[in-house]
């Protein structure tokens, strides 16, 4: 059976990752995106050492020491590379459709993944009832902010934000994933990010914008 | 429990509000000018101030109607109904606690707006006009917020009263600190902030009168009614902030018993949970901008979207 106590604690946390996701769909600075993203990050760094805690699983604390230092540390400060000295620092970021409607759309996934979420959870275990609706839920709000960006690097961070998701889902209902997939998936996500910041740049230094509407056309 | 003891018990949380409510607001601005490097007016300056007021003439405009001169008193009286409604320093219900429940005291406080909003726009003066029109928005994309927030609370607690929702959440089986709770607690902060006029919806400390909100609903008033609408808005900020610490965030440290010592304990604790929340109240004024007007209604958003998933995450049980 599990404390109370550290059920309250996830809870707490797991509530603040979920804010953390709908600040992140509100954020009008690149920079505040970065770095509420950084602090999604470790506050999934932490669900995961309290779960690995709860369950005894010790490579969940391996998972957690993972994900703080290539998400809260490595993938922020590379982003942040990528947009220095870029319009994308200072500008506002565009949005598909606006504030209040994006968020009202975050609003009706969230609890779409929580009403979906309920029918998969096995009858007991508090664990998974608990953090499940919420990764699943921070996954579709990712993916949202994905479709709702304009700009290429913002899209990005969408992407970041539903792998966080995924990964928080992933932590209770299989413990995490084999150590050594556990291991590609960072690597994966490091270089996809790398990969995604250099080839922004260079679209950027092509073609003097990042729009992503602006992009459907072939430059001769 | 003697009613006598139970009246003076609720004239004692009465005279706490009516007294400590220019001190919140004297706390707030001078923590606020230590953290910006100034030295700022001293703690008692809201004191000063009142008097200072209460001992001037007033002016009113010849086309005023009854509605100007009774707002002041509506203002001043709407947040003192609602501290005989709400827990202030005792944990059991007192002797008007059944008059009204959270809905009620809602209803009460923003009365005393509804008058505020008429009274500006009584003597036609274009920037209270605006003013009003202004609070109206604030206020009428706040309620919504407020009302998820007072039923997610409810159906926690079984009741809307506010003395049991305190009882709920402080004999702790009904589950305390869950992602509902959280949530509720930060749309309700978020509404606090606008309901009170504070920044980020808007700056308490501006008198620029293009950008004023709630500040332009008084700019017809002076001497003793500015003063009674100045005490009122202190004295709204105040409750709003009891309602929030003693039903949602903290509600220890109330008095449980009558006894004297549990009572003198209780006005302490309450002192001390007020200057926690004045300390957050600051943090957050010194760290955000004031919105723009037409981004008010993100933030509001925002919270009403959190009280939501408040709601949901409570019915799904997680």
């Amino acid at each position: 059976m599990v404390d109370p106590v550290f059920l309250r604690v996830l809870g707490v946390c797991g509530a603040l990752f979920l804010l953390a996701a709908l600040a992140i769909l509100t954020a009008r600075q690149m920079r505040g995106c970065i770095r509420l993203y950084a602090g999604q990050s470790f506050l999934l760094a932490v669900l995961a050492a309290l779960v690995g805690f709860l369950t005894g699983s010790a490579h969940l604390y391996l998972v957690a020491a993972l994900t703080l230092l290539v998400k809260t540390l490595l993938i922020p400060y590379l982003l942040g590379w990528v947009i220095h000295d870029t319009i994308l620092e200072k500008r506002e970021i565009e949005f598909v459709v606006n504030i209040p409607g994006s968020l009202f759309i975050s609003g009706l996934l969230a609890a779409l993944a929580f009403f979906a979420s309920k029918a998969v959870v096995f009858p007991g275990d508090v664990l998974t009832k608990l953090l499940l609706p919420l990764g699943t839920a921070v996954t579709l709000i990712g993916l949202y902010v994905m479709v709702s960006r304009k700009e290429a690097v913002p899209q990005v961070t969408g992407l970041l934000v539903a792998e966080n998701g995924v990964l928080l889902a992933a932590v209770p209902t299989a413990f995490g994933l084999p150590l050594i997939a556990e291991f590609g998936l960072f690597f994966d996500l490091l270089v996809g990010a790398l990969l995604m910041g250099v080839l922004v740049m260079r679209v950027h230094r092509q073609t003097e914008s990042t729009a992503v509407h602006e992009l459907c056309q072939l430059k001769e | 429990m003697p009613i006598l003891t139970r009246l003076f018990l609720n004239l004692l949380e009465v005279l706490i509000v009516l007294l400590c409510s220019p001190l919140l607001k004297g706390v707030i601005s001078r923590l606020k000018a230590l953290v910006q490097s100034r030295r700022g007016p001293g703690i008692w300056q809201p004191y000063f101030d009142l008097y200072k007021l209460f001992r001037k003439d007033e002016v009113i405009s010849e086309d005023a109607s009854w509605v100007f001169r009774v707002t002041p008193l509506v203002v001043f009286a709407a947040p003192l109904v609602v501290t005989l409604l709400i827990p202030v320093i005792t944990g059991y219900p007192l002797f008007w606690a059944f008059l009204g429940d959270m809905l009620g005291g809602g209803f009460i406080l923003s009365l005393g707006g509804f008058f505020a909003a008429l009274a500006a726009i009584d003597t036609a003066s274009p920037y209270g006009a605006m003013g009003s029109s202004r609070t109206r928005m604030v206020a009428f994309l706040a309620e919504p917020v407020l009302m998820c927030v007072f039923f997610t609370v409810s159906l926690v607690a079984g009741a809307t009263i506010p003395y049991i929702v305190n009882h709920a959440w402080y004999t702790g089986e009904k589950a305390v600190i869950y992602p509902s709770h959280l949530l509720v607690m930060i749309a309700f902060l978020m509404v606090i902030l606008a309901e009170a006029g504070r920044i980020p919806v808007d700056n308490p400390d501006a008198h620029f009168e293009l950008a004023m909100i709630d500040e332009s609903k008084t700019i017809e008033y002076s001497g003793k009614s500015l003063a009674l609408v100045k005490w009122g808005g202190y004295m709204k900020l105040f409750v709003l902030l009891c309602i929030f610490l003693n039903v949602l965030v903290t509600p220890w440290g109330l008095a449980a018993s009558t006894g004297a010592r549990d009572v003198l304990l209780a006005v302490p604790a309450l002192m001390l949970k007020m200057l926690v929340a004045a300390v957050l109240i600051v943090v957050i004024e010194s760290t955000f901008a004031k919105l723009r007007l037409f981004r008010v209604a993100e933030f509001l958003g925002a919270a009403l979207v959190i009280s939501l998933l408040g709601i949901v995450t409570f019915f799904i049980g997680i």
